[in-house]
């Protein structure tokens, strides 16, 4: 492990609106409609803020989930809900994801750039290419376009918006010609303090990681293991100086799902009681949907057959993400768990993403030591219920971190891409 | 309903660079509240056939942000179903709707002038799989507007029970697809539920005689463009609430846009042609622009322009609340009965043997 790395780590929030884990609804501190309440999402904005944290981060994708057992489910858009934010704060960072499938790339290219407009240079895009079904259904499409042809507009579509927001700063029409894509005209929204949106990848496929190396400043990565995450961070890096980039110019946040308690056997309990408060199948069904596979229909006790683990790591097999796949195939491989083994583990080890469970003290240890090995740039947290966890982020896990002075104890940047930038100073 | 008060509303149409100027210095943002306008349209300038201007910001996002620095402003959202796919559009307006608790809606247009033209072999919509395209006009428009209406209704807000004791967040089995076929397919339901005032408030600019048609069967609202006529208008509305696709028979309300002065002649003449065209029978509100020049222009019409309205007792006050309130129009006529659920009934959970601590 490496000592003597300098400059700090990034610390953004992935807020999967109300917490990452279904029940979380259930808190006493919420109200049935905290999830489209303008003052949660108000309060949600000046928490991170207090936290001096480099930004906010929001998943999407245009369709509803079943929100049955699961007030996570609705989703504002967001670079709407980021609007309503951007007015209520001042200098966290607001990232966005959205579609390069079901959008269009002129509409998509003025709408991020008037967020950054308006939030003073704070907007970032994270792109995705969405593979859900229901979203193609919204769109009129029998389904989702293949991996291949998705990541194949995807970059062409990444080249067009960056042209168009170059058109915003020095009003020359763009004229492209491409395989998806005929285009003549420019953007003619001010550009924002810092130029234009941040860009964001969060594929873990080849591709993404290709197109991250290429094109992005940061990659929301999906990891489980240090040595996974430390193959991933150097092919990135990788990816970027081979397109003549500085590999300091592209960052590596995984995201960490994290409950916290003042011990590590109540954090345990608050894990286990969010879990259980859940639908019953919560867990089997996440992970039945990220592998492509229908897990009940396994022997719960019996060890994951080798046909399911040869399917996970097989790009044309239908499921999840490519790169949690890889994460949950890593981390079966590493112990051999049986099924209920690998579903107990991994309420306080995450599957798909890290999962972190113990108190503020050890996650600033977990944080320090994958920041130290060359694991990671920082964190996209997820707490397991926003509105206390983000409390304990600000209140006890930022200030430890300042004190080892891994994190700076106010903003000393404005954007986005200037909290980037200055982390690795 | 014109006809029914002598004073008619007022509403302010802020263009592209209005929005780029506010955006960057809010305050004067906070000034519009004491217009006493009913509304205010975010990017007119988009929607209305002339050409683009030097400067705009995309009207969701600008309306989301302007409205939280002007908590007693209304805005409508002005867009085109052009680049811009009906679903993205739906669900855009419906999360403004929500962040201003029922103060908002959306103006629809044909066309949207900042978008590049479209011509041989370019697509109005880009989103994958639709090669051919979908092109621009005032069916494409019409199609949108109900397929949007359909989405804002497909999660009713009742749905949501939240009840601690059997677990259940939501009636899933009450939340519906929306099936729409028409020029677009779309399936729903829509990622958030219906909002506070039932359903945000559709509008269309209309500046044809066939726009004035499709608005008067689909819209809640009209905006009609200065140099069409006001007189066959209202003819064209009060024959379109027999037409109308939701099937409750209302007349669309009819604000009538105003043309800024030209040149010499100024607030004291505008403020003469807005009483006259409120005075119009069978009109129910104005449009007004403030004159090009960002956030000074905007303040120089709240001082000049509207008091000069007031002394003429053209325009009425709204008493605030959601938008539909303002404008006394009723919540939305159902549009979804009978339509397929989305999601299976829900199947209590087992009781828990702990007392939940969060």
């Amino acid at each position: 492990m490496s000592t003597s790395r300098t400059g700090r780590v990034i610390l953004g929030v992935n807020v999967l609106v109300l917490g990452y884990l279904p029940a979380a609804w259930q808190s006493r501190r919420l109200h049935p409609e905290s999830f489209i309440d303008p003052a949660y999402w108000h309060r949600i904005g000046r928490l991170a803020e207090r936290a001096t944290l480099d930004a906010v981060f929001l998943a999407d994708a245009p369709a509803l989930g079943d929100p049955t057992y699961d007030a996570n489910a609705g989703r504002f858009d967001p670079t709407v809900v980021w609007s309503h934010v951007a007015a209520a704060t001042e200098r966290v960072g607001l990232i966005a994801t959205a579609s390069t499938t079901l959008n269009d790339p002129f509409e998509l290219a003025q709408r991020f750039l008037s967020l950054d407009h308006l939030s003073g240079g704070r907007a970032g895009w994270n792109i995705v290419t969405t593979r859900h079904g229901t979203a193609a259904a919204n769109f009129g499409l029998p389904e989702i376009p293949e991996r291949e042809n998705r990541y194949a507009r995807a970059a062409e579509f990444v080249d067009l918006v960056l042209a168009l927001w170059d058109s915003a700063r020095t009003g020359e029409e763009v004229h492209h010609r491409g395989e998806f894509f005929e285009f003549d005209g420019r953007l003619r929204v001010p550009p924002s303090r810092q130029g234009r949106p941040a860009l964001l990848q969060a594929g873990g496929s080849a591709q993404g990681r290709a197109l991250a190396g290429r094109r992005a400043d940061a990659v929301f990565a999906a990891e489980l293991t240090k040595e996974g995450a430390i193959r991933h961070y150097n092919e990135v890096k990788r990816h970027a100086v081979e397109a003549g980039r500085n590999p300091d110019s592209v960052k590596i946040l995984p995201g960490l799902l994290v409950s916290l308690g003042s011990t590590e056997e109540e954090a345990r309990r608050r894990s286990d009681e969010l879990h259980d408060l859940g639908p019953a199948s919560y867990s089997v069904q996440w992970l039945s949907q990220a592998i492509g596979y229908d897990v009940s229909k396994l022997d719960l006790d019996d060890r994951f057959p080798d046909e399911v683990l040869a399917a996970m790591l097989d790009p044309r097999h239908p499921g999840g993400s490519i790169g949690f796949r890889q994460s949950i195939h890593e981390r079966i491989r590493k112990t051999n768990p049986t099924i209920r083994e690998y579903l107990r583990e991994t309420r306080y080890t995450g599957s798909g993403h890290g999962g972190f469970v113990g108190t503020p003290e050890q996650l600033v240890d977990h944080i320090e030591d994958w920041w130290r090995s060359g694991a990671v740039d920082g964190f996209n947290l997820q707490p397991d219920l926003l509105d206390d966890g983000l409390e304990v982020i600000a209140d006890e896990v930022v200030p430890l971190l300042r004190k080892r002075g891994l994190f700076r104890h106010e903003y000393e940047t404005d954007t986005l891409r200037g909290h980037l930038r200055a982390a690795s100073a | 309903m014109g006809d029914t008060t002598t004073a008619a509303y007022l509403a302010i149409g802020l263009t592209g660079d209005h929005l780029a100027a506010l955006a960057g210095d809010p305050l004067p943002a906070a000034r519009l509240g004491t217009a006493g306008a009913a509304f205010a349209v975010a990017g007119i300038d988009r929607i209305d056939g002339s050409a683009p201007g030097e400067a705009t910001l995309e009207s969701t996002v600008a309306a989301t942000f302007l409205a939280a620095h002007a908590p007693g402003t209304a805005f409508l959202a002005a867009a085109a179903p052009h680049r811009d796919h009906p679903y993205n559009l739906a669900r855009r307006v419906a999360s403004l709707d929500h962040l201003t608790r029922g103060r908002s809606g959306l103006i629809l247009g044909v066309r949207d002038g900042y978008a590049p033209a479209d011509g041989e072999g370019r697509r109005a919509w880009g989103g994958a799989g639709l090669p051919g395209g979908i092109v621009p006009g005032v069916e494409t428009t019409r199609d949108a507007a109900i397929a949007i209406q359909k989405l804002w209704q497909s999660w009713p807000r009742d749905a949501i029970i939240a009840d601690r004791e059997s677990r259940i967040f939501a009636r899933g089995d009450r939340i519906v697809h929306i099936d729409h076929e028409g020029i677009f397919t779309i399936a729903g339901p829509l990622t958030v539920p219906a909002t506070v005032q039932g359903a945000p408030v559709l509008a269309w600019y209309a500046d044809s005689a066939d726009a004035v048609r499709a608005a008067g069967e689909t819209a809640d609202l009209v905006v009609l463009a200065p140099h069409e006529d006001i007189g066959a208008a209202v003819a064209a509305l009060d024959a379109a609430a027999a037409r109308r696709f939701s099937g409750d028979g209302r007349r669309a309300l009819l604000f009538a846009e105003v043309a800024p002065p030209d040149g010499s002649r100024g607030a004291d003449d505008l403020a003469e042609r807005a009483a006259s065209a409120a005075a119009h029978p069978g009109v129910d509100g104005v449009l007004l622009r403030p004159a090009p020049g960002g956030a000074p222009a905007v303040a120089a019409f709240v001082d000049e322009v509207v008091p000069r309205l007031a002394a003429r007792g053209a325009v009425r006050r709204h008493d605030g609340g959601t938008l539909r309130a303002r404008l006394n129009l009723p919540g939305p006529a159902p549009l979804l009965e009978g339509a397929r659920p989305a999601f299976p009934a829900p199947e209590p959970q087992p009781p828990l043997a702990f007392a939940p601590s969060i």
